[in-house]
């Protein structure tokens, strides 16, 4: 969980991970780079285990969103509650 | 003027150097990238590694290619002007295949800026662009042969050599391996990398790899001379 204090009010962001599976190839990379959120199944594809990236990983999510030779994973930041 | 002579060799020294880095470098990239489809683990090592390095030697082969560049355009022996860096036509200087180099260079540079923007880009267009890698390889094989200073030297032919057998093997690889049905795609991709590199050997051994070659090269040269470069006959005709 993510959130971030912007001045009075507190807006609250959360990195939540997707991954396209009609696109993903299996390369495995996403899976790599977080494997505190994600697993591989049986046939090397990559399982979301937890969908939410804490901040300590965020730059690792992105660095997968940039790497991901099929533009598979990406990183959602929306509004939390 | 003693310092402005040893500063312009020093110009012509790091300009070829650099060139052979950057193939080095672009043949690194090149085999990473081919090699990244194949779905085999070294060692322990994670596959993402091998992703990371694939962008960043590309990277640091544009550095490089800056580097030959300027050192390149700085000389004044070349006469070449700034606009070289990005117009392939039109030069005095050993014309086609430093042509051959710029255009290399440009298809570089859109490669570059298509990665940069991928997310905003159609997965296809940045693919298709990518494509034009094995393009700008052999251009940049072709470029530094034929300006070919250095292409009679045994050296130089060694390293040409493995870059090309480097590339070679790690796309056979990648036929062998890959699961496309489409055997049209499979068969022109076995011939163009049996074909080509028959063609630049015989080419290479009928012109760069003879000592002659950078010869005929000499600037400053009357224009007759300079025309003939363009024309492979003449040149054979006027050993
Ligand atoms: S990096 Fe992309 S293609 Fe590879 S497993 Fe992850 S989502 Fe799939």
């Amino acid at each position: 969980m993510v959130s971030k204090e912007l001045g009075r009010g507190a807006l609250r962001f959360e990195h939540q991970l997707v991954i396209d599976p009609t696109v993903c190839d299996g390369y495995g990379y996403c899976v790599e780079l977080l494997p505190s959120n994600l697993i591989f199944d049986d046939w090397g594809y990559p399982i979301i285990k937890e969908r939410y990236v804490d901040d300590e990983h965020l730059e690792l999510a992105y660095r997968a969103v940039k790497l991901c030779p099929k533009l598979a994973f990406r990183v959602n930041k929306i509004r939390g509650r | 003027m003693m310092l402005s002579i040893l500063g312009t060799q020093i110009m012509w020294y790091v300009t070829r150097s650099s060139g052979f880095i950057a193939l080095l470098l672009l043949t690194m990239t090149v085999v990473l990238g081919v090699s990244s489809a194949q779905k085999v683990k070294v060692g322990k090592i994670p596959r993402v590694y091998f992703a990371e390095l694939h962008r960043s030697i590309a990277l640091f082969a544009l550095v490089l290619l800056a580097i030959h560049i300027f050192t390149a355009v700085v000389d004044p022996f070349t006469k070449l002007g700034w606009t070289t860096a990005f117009d392939p036509f039109g030069r005095t200087y050993r014309p086609l295949y430093l042509g051959i180099g710029v255009t290399a260079f440009d298809l570089l540079l859109a490669i570059l800026v298509t990665s940069l923007l991928r997310d905003r880009l159609k997965q296809r267009t940045w693919k298709k662009l990518h494509f034009l890698s094995y393009v700008i390889w052999v251009f940049a094989v072709v470029h530094g042969l034929g300006t070919g200073t250095d292409s009679h030297y045994s050296f130089a032919l060694a390293i040409y050599g493995v870059c090309l057998l480097a590339v070679v093997i790690s796309v056979w690889v990648r036929i062998l391996d890959s699961e496309t049905k489409t055997s049209l795609l499979r068969f022109s991709a076995y011939a163009l990398t049996l074909f080509a590199p028959f063609l630049l050997v015989l080419w290479t051994l009928s012109g760069p790899a003879k000592s002659s070659w950078s010869k005929r090269f000499v600037p400053n040269v009357s224009s007759s001379h300079v025309k003939s470069v363009t024309s492979p006959s003449e040149r054979e005709a006027g050993e």
